[in-house]
This record gives structure tokens, sequence and C-alpha cells, in this order.
């Protein structure tokens, strides 16, 4: 089932395909409209030309228009599309497409039920909000880079974790914003930011702050309290354990074979085990123990103890016959016109009303391919429009 | 009060049995949206999220945690063991728009709550199921926190130096980002269900969200085979962009074009990397990225982060200091942006909570109350699906339904 299947999105969008990718992939028809020329910035993510791999999973289920909206009369062709659209949506502050004929109250006087979407890096507001918009820079203001990663230094993610969360939020406050509409027949903005997404989930404030009048170490992989909570090395790879009671540390202990870890030793109960005897102790010996099986081992040790217990897998171990990412449809083979057959990563949402078409994916278009057919234009009128550069 | 200040989803009706993190920030968005949020809550104990350190004897000893992540709900207190206490969530069930679960597999359906029976009830209903591995597969019996999820999915290896550890992330994030994915997920549920009048089940994993974090590198096996997936504290594809060490800290730099790269030399007066032909384009300093980097932080390490950060951004080079929490949290740009605000806490008084980041035509989402006390809501509740008062007064005393008040 794809939920989206009446939703139309236009997508004024550039370097952030996050948002009408939540749309995309669950049904709705996302029109891109990109800059002719080069396109989207993530065309050329990792590329040297429009061609990049990556496009063929960030452009999926997405139809390409190319118009150069710095351009009156491309200005002109977006508001002809506005009153058959249910949202539009940007990643640059309002007053930015104001300027160019395409703010909310412009757009409203076309489309009154229209919702408008508009994510910034840091809001449209405040001493912060010319800055540049890169995720990396967002994160790194928002605390949560700070406490990610051993003492020594912070660890980057090697993944846009700021754009995922701002960009699936405020996806949400659209859908929400649009069922209102359905039921008044009137639209509205919904706007948010990177940064305030990523700083109002860090649990720092009610947990330090408030809770421990203490302020978070960073502190890898472990855990203050509950413990353990750690990756250790094993044989032939890492391995995360994660234990959240008595009772799940003493089945793992017996599991284990670790009658010194079990009931009647000083690890037994909490808070002894995290806060007396954890650190510089029983985490010590965990290491020693780890180093001494492989992830294989410890994944049936914690399957037996039932405690949460989990190979730290890489693209290899997901890729190559695992098979719960396999019962869960989680990769998905997808043809594309440039690359041929591509490898992606799959829905992650089930709808289990059936089972109609939940994995058909369409390639993404190549820049400009839908210009003619969305625009409803051709032959004399396209063709000036493209001589101009508008199109 | 207008339809603003009431909130976007206000009428929206949300039957949530979800405890601890993940699904309880599901339901927090729904509440802060303006939705009816009844957190249906064990009877005698409730969420374990409770009990969670820190708990705070000044706080009537709440956990400070379970205050954060409950904001804007109420709190039923019914025994679901009894068949009273089932019947009262089948007239719930009636009324409500979507549900939310995140019990150990299968165990909803096992009690009798589970969608089979409830879109019986109401067809229309949006079921939503959240849990650590999904509802198939091998693994779906076992049990998961946010550090297996963040493990098993890939999150965690693809962050850290190559040769180094895998690294989760600073916060229980794979709990938060698998709750946003799951709220976009029943609004579009809700969307087809008013096109169509038919609910849906839903089934989200967390491993399965987590997996997104690999969305390139699986890409780049599906090409030739090529198994890397962490890259350290640079980017893979463009030279410089990433974390230097400062005297004070660290902070990020991004040049990502060949004008920017000249002006990040100028800044730091670093003429001679400018001219050196291993640092020429894009193409040779990626080759060349991590001895760049190391030759960068040499110089970045003078500098304060601040000052930095400043210089940088003033020469046109995107740059930030890396803020520990308690510097973002009391920046001017958290004022200004209202990014906190004070709301009175059962038990506390005025407390500081978050913001929703989401604004509806520039308005900020009512904060209306703080974290609900244990079966605070229940008569109201029973009340509003239709019990009469003589009705309630006996479900107290029968031992169906309580108020705990913790």
């Amino acid at each position: 089932m794809k939920p989206l299947v009446n939703l139309k999105v236009l997508d004024l969008t550039d370097g952030c395909p996050y948002i009408t990718s939540m749309f995309a992939d669950y049904g709705a028809e996302v029109v891109k409209i990109e800059p002719p020329g080069r396109g989207d910035a993530m065309r050329s993510r990792g590329s040297d030309g429009p061609d990049s791999l990556y496009y063929a999973y960030y452009g999926r289920n997405k139809k390409s228009v190319t118009v150069n909206w710095d351009d009156p009369r491309g200005q002109e062709i977006i508001r002809r599309l506005v009153p058959d659209t249910d949202m539009i949506v940007f990643n640059c502050a309002e007053a930015h497409a104001a300027e160019r004929g395409l703010g909310y109250e412009q757009l409203k006087a076309l489309n009154p039920r229209l919702v408008y979407g508009v994510l910034t890096p840091f809001g449209e507001e405040g001493p912060w909000k010319d800055d540049p918009d890169y995720d990396l820079l967002a994160m790194a203001r928002s605390g949560l880079l700070e406490k990610t990663g051993f003492p020594e230094r912070p660890t980057k993610f090697g993944f846009p974790l700021g754009y995922f969360y701002a960009s699936w939020h405020l996806a949400s406050g659209m859908l929400a914003a649009y069922l209102r509409a359905c039921d008044t027949g009137e639209g509205c903005k919904v706007s948010t930011s990177t940064w305030h997404t990523v700083f109002s989930l860090d649990d720092t404030f009610a947990e330090c702050l408030q809770g421990l009048n203490t302020l978070p170490r960073r502190l890898g992989n472990g855990f203050p309290t509950t413990n353990p909570t750690d990756t250790f090395k094993c044989r032939n790879g890492w391995f995360s354990l994660s234990i959240g009671s008595d009772d799940q540390w003493l089945s793992f202990a017996a599991c284990a074979g670790r009658p010194d870890w079990g009931e009647g030793t000083v690890y037994a109960h909490d808070p002894d085990r995290s806060m007396k005897h954890y650190f510089g102790d029983l985490d010590q010996q965990l290491r020693d123990y780890f180093a001494g099986i492989t992830i294989e081992e410890a994944d049936r040790i914690c399957q037996q103890a039932m405690v949460p217990g989990g190979p730290c897998n890489t693209v290899k171990e997901l890729v190559e016959g695992n098979e719960q990412v396999q019962a869960r449809h989680m990769l998905v083979h997808v043809p594309d016109p440039v690359h041929g057959d591509t490898l992606q990563v799959g829905l992650p949402a089930k709808f289990l009303r059936d089972d109609e078409h939940d994995d058909d994916i369409a390639p993404a278009s190549p820049l400009g391919a839908d210009t003619g057919s969305v625009l409803g234009l051709t032959g004399a009128e396209l063709d000036a429009l493209r001589a101009g550069g508008v199109v | 009060m207008s339809e603003q200040k009431k909130g976007v989803l206000s009428g929206l009706k949300v039957l949530d049995f979800t405890i601890a993190l993940a699904g309880a920030y599901t339901a927090w968005q729904f509440a802060d949206m303006g939705a009816e949020v009844w957190k249906v809550e064990r009877y005698g104990s409730g969420d374990q999220a409770r009990y969670w350190d820190p708990c705070v004897a000044e706080f009537g000893g709440q956990s400070t945690l379970f205050i954060a992540y409950n904001k804007n709900k109420e709190s039923i207190e019914i025994n679901l063991a009894k068949p009273e206490g089932k019947a009262i969530i089948y007239e719930m069930a009636k009324q409500a728009d979507v549900v939310l679960e995140n019990f150990k597999s299968g165990s909803i359906d096992r009690l009798g709550l589970g969608y089979e029976k409830l879109s019986q009830i109401n067809p229309k209903l949006v079921f939503v199921s959240l849990s650590g591995f999904g509802g198939s597969g091998p693994l779906m019996k076992f049990p998961c926190y946010d550090a297996i999820a963040a493990a098993r999915s890939g999150f965690a290896g693809s962050n850290g130096e190559p040769d180094g550890a895998p690294m989760k992330a600073g916060n229980a994030n794979g709990d938060t980002l698998t709750g946003v994915y799951a709220l976009g997920a029943a609004l579009m549920a809700l969307v087809e269900a008013r096109r169509t009048g038919k609910g849906c089940h839903i089934d989200i994993g967390m491993t399965d969200v987590g997996m997104l974090s690999c969305a390139e590198t699986i890409m780049d096996y599906g090409r030739d085979g090529s198994t890397q997936t962490r890259f350290g504290n640079h980017d893979r594809f463009i030279a410089p962009y990433g974390l230097f060490e400062t005297r004070d800290g660290w902070a990020a730099i991004i040049a990502d074009s060949q004008p920017r790269w000249a002006s990040l030399c100028a800044v730091l007066g670093a003429e001679a990397l400018k001219d050196d032909p291993r640092y020429a384009d894009n193409a040779a300093r990626i080759a060349h990225r991590d001895e760049l980097a190391a030759k960068l932080e040499e110089i970045t390490r003078t500098w304060k982060r601040a000052d930095l950060e400043r210089e940088l951004l003033a020469a046109g080079v995107p740059a930030a200091q890396v803020l520990p929490f308690i510097e973002s949290y009391t920046s001017d740009h958290a004022a200004a942006t209202q990014a906190t605000t004070l709301v009175h806490q059962e038990k506390v008084g005025m407390m500081r909570f978050y913001n929703n980041p989401l604004r509806f035509d520039g308005e900020l989402c009512p904060i209306r109350s703080g974290a609900p006390l244990l079966g605070q809501h229940t008569r109201a509740i029973l009340e509003r699906i239709g019990y009469s008062a003589e009705q309630i007064d006996e479900l107290y005393a029968d031992g169906v339904v309580t108020s705990t008040l913790i």
C-alpha cells in the first residue's frame, strides 16, 4: 500500500532531498524544480558531473523539471503550478522566496489550501539565521556532536543525521497541516530548523542539568548509569552489549559461563554493579572476555540469555546473506537509466494492509526530463523558454 | 482559543500504549501538535520510564527524563488483565484515530488488544507498532535497545575512524529517529484513511530506520563491492571538510570551493599550503586528505574556536564551533528563537521544557501541560468517552482503574 497516492508536492529544495523522499517513497507525486544546467546539488555528490550514483537514490520516485526561479518568467511558471499542488517546500528562508514572488501569502492567494514548508539551518530569526546551511554546522552547534565520540575527540557522523531529523520532522508537520487543510480548506506555513530539531531532542538538559546538576561527558559507546552498556572488540569484529536490568545481567553471566559475575558476587546487582564495580574493574574483565570470543559466539550467548546484544554490522554484513534484512525487504534493486542496476536501501515503514506496490520504485528522472510534460508546454513556447535559460 | 492556539491536530485522538522512549517520542509529537494523547499506563506502576534515573527528590521523586518525554499527554491508569479494563480500551478505540504500541512482539495480540480486534471496532484506526527489529524476520523475538539497533543497522558502523571502533550517537538517537519516522508514517496512514475510510497496521523497526544511515555505502557496494562504511572526521569527497581541533575545543570547517579554499588559507595564514601542488584542487586535496587535515590542525590548534568561527564566517568560509551543550543552551540564538519555555509541572512548579521545533504559521506549538502524574486523567478521560460518574466509581472500586498520582 502506498498511502500518499493522491498527494502532489512541488519540491523547490536544493541539496536536501530527504524531505520529499519521505513523500515520494510512499506514493506522492513529487515534482522537483531544479536549476537549469547543474540541477540539484546532490546530482553531483561524489562526482564531477551531474551523474552521481547517489542521485539514483536521492531522486527516486521524483520527477524533474528545470526552472530558473531567479528569472521572473520562471517564477510565473511555478506560480502556474501552485493551484494544482497540495504542498510546496523550500530549504531557504521564506523571505528569499518572497523576493521572488513565491512567499506564503503570495502563493496562498493562488491556492488557499496550500501547505508551505520551510526548512532552514538555524531558523528565520535570531543571530545565526544567515549562517551557511550545512548539516555538519547545524550539528556542531546542537550540542549532540560534542557529546558523540570517545573522550579524546568528538566523532563526526558519517551521514547527515541533522538533515534526516529535520526533514522527517518537517515532512510530518506538513502532513499534519495537510490533514487539517482537508477539513478546513485552509493551509498554512510549516517551518523548522535543523539546529532546533537536533538541539531539542538532546536529553542533556533533563538528564544532567535538571536531574544530576552536572554537565554531560563524552563517553564513547559507554553509558554513565546502566552497565554494562558498551561496544567490545571480539576476535573478528565489534560487538555491542546493552544490559538494562539485574535480571538481564544475571542471565548473561550464566550463559557466558561466568559464575564469578553472577548471584552472590559484587557484580550481581545495581546500583553497585554499574556505579561501584563497573568502571576500572568489570569493564576491563568484559573487554578481556570478548577479546577471546568471536562475534558469532557473543551473539549466540546474548540470544540464549535473551539480553540486548548484537554485532556492529557494516555494509558487508547487511548486504551479504543477512536474513533479517532480507525478511524486512530493506534492500531493493532499482534499474537506473544512467547507472543500470543499482542496489538501494528499502522502505522502513511497512503498511500492512496489502503488499501491493510496496517495493515499487521508479528511477530518478534525468535532469529536466519532465519539464515539458509537467508544465504542459511543447514546441515553440518551450524552445523559447529554453533558449532564454528559463527552463 | 483560536484554531492555531489549539494546535494543528486538535480534535485528533491517540490511544497510546507506548513506554520507554521511541514510541513515547512519537506520542509526544502528536501531543505537541494538539492531538489528545491518552497514555494508557500499567495499573499500579505505569510507564517504566517513570523510574528512570535521575529521579529527583525535590520533584516529588519524578524522573526528569520521563517528564521531558511526556509533556502535553494525559494519563489513564487501567488494569488490562481484567475484562472490564479491556472493555474500556474498546470504548476508547471507537473514538480514537491512532493507536501507538511498543509491547514485546505479539504481546498486544495476546492481550486481546491487537490490530485484528481493534480494527473490527473501528476500521479507520491507524495502528502503529514500533519495535527493535520489526514484526518479521529471525530477530523479531529478541530484545533490542537503542545501542543494539545502532549496532545492527549499520548506524554505529557508519561513524568513526575506519580502523577504529564504530560509534553510536551521544543520545538515544536510534529511539528518536525511529520515533519521528513513525510519526510521518502514522500521518501518511491518516491521510490514506481520510481518503478511503480504511485504516491500517504499520510496522516500524528501529534497525530498518537506522539502515538509512548506510544509504550511500549500500550503493557503493552495489556498484563495485566496496565495503568501507566509515570515513573518520572528514568528508569522503570534499577537502577540507570536517572537524579540527582548536585551543579550547573543536570547530567544523568546510572549504568546498576553490575560492573558499583560498580564503581559508588566507585567514589561517597558510599561504604555503595554498600554493602547494599537492593541494591544488579538490581532487588533489582528497588524495592527501588526512595529511592536509593534520597540517591545518597544527594551525587551528593555535586558535580559540570562537575566533576561528568568526573570522572564517566573515571571510565566507562555512564554519562553526562544536559547541558544548551548555553553550548552545545559553546562546543568544536559543533565547532569540524561543528554543525553550517555562511550563507548570505537577509536583514541581514552573519548569523549563524544549519548545517543539515545528512552527505553524510562525507560531510555536503550545505546551498546555507538563507530564501527567500516573492516572491523573483516568476519571476525566472515562467521562469524555461516555462513562457515567457511578460507573467510574465502580471501576475504581473494583480495581479496574485507578489514579496512583506518582
